[in-house]
């Protein structure tokens, strides 16, 4: 008979991840959320249409490249994480 | 009719020409066609057409016109610097392949009816065809094949659009069509195939990606801007392209931002740029007709700039992933410099091609009252950023340690002509305003536009500097809907096959059974021992004749 112990069963805190953990790796998601919000409003406000025509709010553009390229680079990031399918094509 | 010889036929006869010919007569043939047709070209007067009979149809092969002309122009000087980049590198069926597939678009964009247009569009997919193949590798065989499938059903769709359009309005006019019967939705589905317009574009990431590194510049060139010359032709104006060309913008720069396979990117980068065309149809006026043919052309040039510098690294080096290279500015000053021109141009940087071109597209919309597709063009143009990645990741980034020789002088010489054209139309973009279908008035460089286009370009640099680590490239393929036929498909026409065989094994073993029964009934009845088989003597069967013969002479006289 074996004088080993019996290892003890795996318990929960060491296969699942701590809600903190999980919620510090979903936070990039918040930013691209955010900017898209913003974005929307832009594109539907009226004042931000006129602002856009006259061209006279001062690194306006810039901000909205800013705005729009996270926004791009949030929603890459989120279809790859619905769409990323390793093996999926097979052989191909 | 003309007396000049049409410049689509030139290359077309060429193809057939250069397969007989040797090395060097074949690189002359494909370098001197091109610019003798851009010569006709240019001589040939507007209105000048080519008519025969054909059935009860007058075809007319060649007319051109203000719209055929650009883009015949530009098809003229990839077709020239892409023979030019492959000069001496490629075999006779590849530069046939290649003439053919210029030669068929050519011919596409000056047809004067849609019997010629589809003749022509025809001849470019097989020309495209064979371009993939030519790639010479298994994959690029498994994507050929499936390039073929996708072109045979576009070109099918548009076939039995274009026969039933003219069946029910007795007109092949090559002109505007009103989507009001069905075969005008059959031609506009058609060509959107070749448009690569989403969700049937997945075929063309699969497919350019593995051609040859000068099969690809070809490629990219013809088979999309015709579409698009067809869709300016036909439909300009019709509402849905709007949306439809939004949804291409972000699905290129959506897959594009994650791969890996540099010449991927920049095959998704033609679905993108097409999106912006494609709005530019949608939306219809003068000015964004005109911004989007201006745009094919300036695509046409600086797509080609990209995908040879692409395909430079790739001779030089022999590899395609961004993971796998960089630092290669050391060694390749010239391929760099030649794409960082490129990538400037696609990103609408000022005193480039792109700037001039793209920016008529989002005037157009402000001139019709579209603030929101101007506000989603603007957006949609900071993805294009994206394509800053392609130089960053095959010439800066991390040093990879490869230090392979500058490309070859012929490539060199191609790109070089190609980055002239992107900062000549850029710094002079009144010399193409003379060649666009409508009359141009706008003035691209003021302080307003070019301040704003470079915050918008400087605000989203930032952003892609400051994402790095989001932007690391993945070799996991991501979902897309030519899954649909590659793998589902498969799996659907196996599941068949296999139910066909089943069902055929079954009827199989039923008529063995039945032929088995049939035989052994045949023999108990015809063998030695059967009752028809049997041996009888003379007089019984005479007996049974005089028998039959009183029943028949019973049954005659009663």
């Amino acid at each position: 008979m074996s004088e080993t112990a019996p290892t003890p069963p795996p318990t929960a805190t060491a296969t699942t991840t701590p809600l903190r953990a999980r919620l510090r790796r979903r936070a990039w998601w918040a930013l691209p959320i955010a900017a898209s919000l913003i974005l929307l409003l832009v594109e539907i406000s009226a004042p931000a249409h006129a602002a856009f025509a006259d061209f006279d709010l001062f690194l306006f553009h810039a901000l909205y490249g800013i705005l729009a390229a996270v926004a791009i680079l949030g929603i890459a990031r989120m279809f790859e994480h619905v769409l990323s399918r390793p093996g999926i094509y097979g052989d191909d | 009719m003309t007396s000049l010889i049409p410049p689509g036929l030139l290359l077309i006869l060429g193809a057939l020409v250069v397969p007989l010919l040797g090395r060097v007569g074949r690189q002359l043939v494909a370098l001197v066609l091109p610019l003798a047709a851009l010569a006709i070209l240019l001589l040939a007067p507007e209105g000048e057409a080519l008519r025969s009979r054909f059935l009860d149809f007058t075809v007319v092969w060649l007319d051109v016109d203000l719209l055929g002309r650009l883009f015949a122009i530009a098809f003229c000087i990839t077709a020239f610097a892409g023979a030019l980049f492959a000069a001496g590198r490629v075999n006779r069926v590849e530069m046939a392949a290649a003439l053919l597939l210029a030669g068929g678009g050519i011919g596409a964009v000056l047809a004067g009816d849609l019997i010629a247009f589809l003749v022509f569009w025809e001849m470019m997919a097989v020309g495209s065809t064979v371009l993939v193949w030519c790639g010479g590798t298994p994959a690029a065989l498994r994507a050929g094949q499936r390039y073929a499938i996708v072109h045979v059903a576009g070109g099918a769709v548009l076939m039995i659009g274009v026969v039933g359009h003219v069946a029910l309005s007795g007109s092949a006019a090559f002109a505007t069509l009103t989507l009001e019967s069905w075969p005008q939705w059959l031609i506009l589905a058609g060509v959107l195939v070749n448009a690569a317009a989403f969700p049937l574009a997945a075929w063309l990431p699969d497919a350019y990606p593995e051609a040859s590194p000068s099969g690809m510049v070809f490629l990219s060139a013809f088979t999309t801007k015709t579409a698009v010359f067809a869709l300016l032709r036909l439909f300009p104006g019709t509402d849905l392209l709007i949306p439809l060309g939004f949804v291409m913008v972000l699905y290129g720069i959506v897959y594009a931002l994650r791969e890996n396979d540099v010449r991927r990117m920049l095959a998704y980068s033609i679905v993108t740029q097409v999106g912006f065309m494609i709005v530019g149809v949608g939306i219809g006026t003068a000015m964004a007709l005109n911004g989007a043919a201006a745009h094919a052309f300036a695509h046409v040039i600086y797509k080609g700039l990209l995908v040879m510098a692409a395909g430079a690294v790739m001779t030089m080096t022999g590899r395609r992933n961004a993971t796998e290279l960089g630092g290669l500015w050391r060694s390749m000053p010239v391929t760099m410099v030649c794409c960082v021109i490129g990538m400037l141009s696609i990103m609408a940087f000022p005193l480039t091609s792109g700037f001039v071109t793209k920016s008529m597209i989002a005037q157009a919309a402000v001139d019709d009252g579209q603030m929101l597709s101007w506000l989603l063009l603007t957006a949609s143009s900071v993805g294009t950023l994206v394509y800053l990645s392609v130089p960053w990741f095959l010439f800066f980034q991390r040093d990879s340690g490869l230090r392979p020789p500058e490309a070859p002088a012929t490539m060199r010489a191609a790109m070089i002509l190609l980055a002239a054209l992107c900062i000549g139309i850029g710094l002079f973009p009144e010399l193409l305003y003379t060649l666009l279908p409508f009359g141009v008035e706008y003035v691209p460089y003021t302080a307003d536009h070019v301040f704003g286009q470079l915050q918008i370009l400087g605000g989203c640099a930032l952003v892609f500097f400051l994402a790095q680590r989001y932007l690391k490239r993945r070799t996991a393929p991501l979902l897309d809907t030519d899954w649909l036929y590659r793998q589902a498909g498969q799996r659907l026409v196996r599941s068949a096959l296999q139910g066909i065989s089943v069902v055929a094994s079954r009827v199989q073993a039923a008529a063995d059974h039945s032929v088995a029964a049939l035989t052994a009934t045949l023999a108990r009845l015809y063998g030695p021992a059967g009752r028809f088989g049997r041996t009888v003597p003379v007089s019984q069967a005479a007996i049974w004749v005089i028998m039959l013969l009183l029943a028949f002479l019973v049954a005659e006289f009663t």
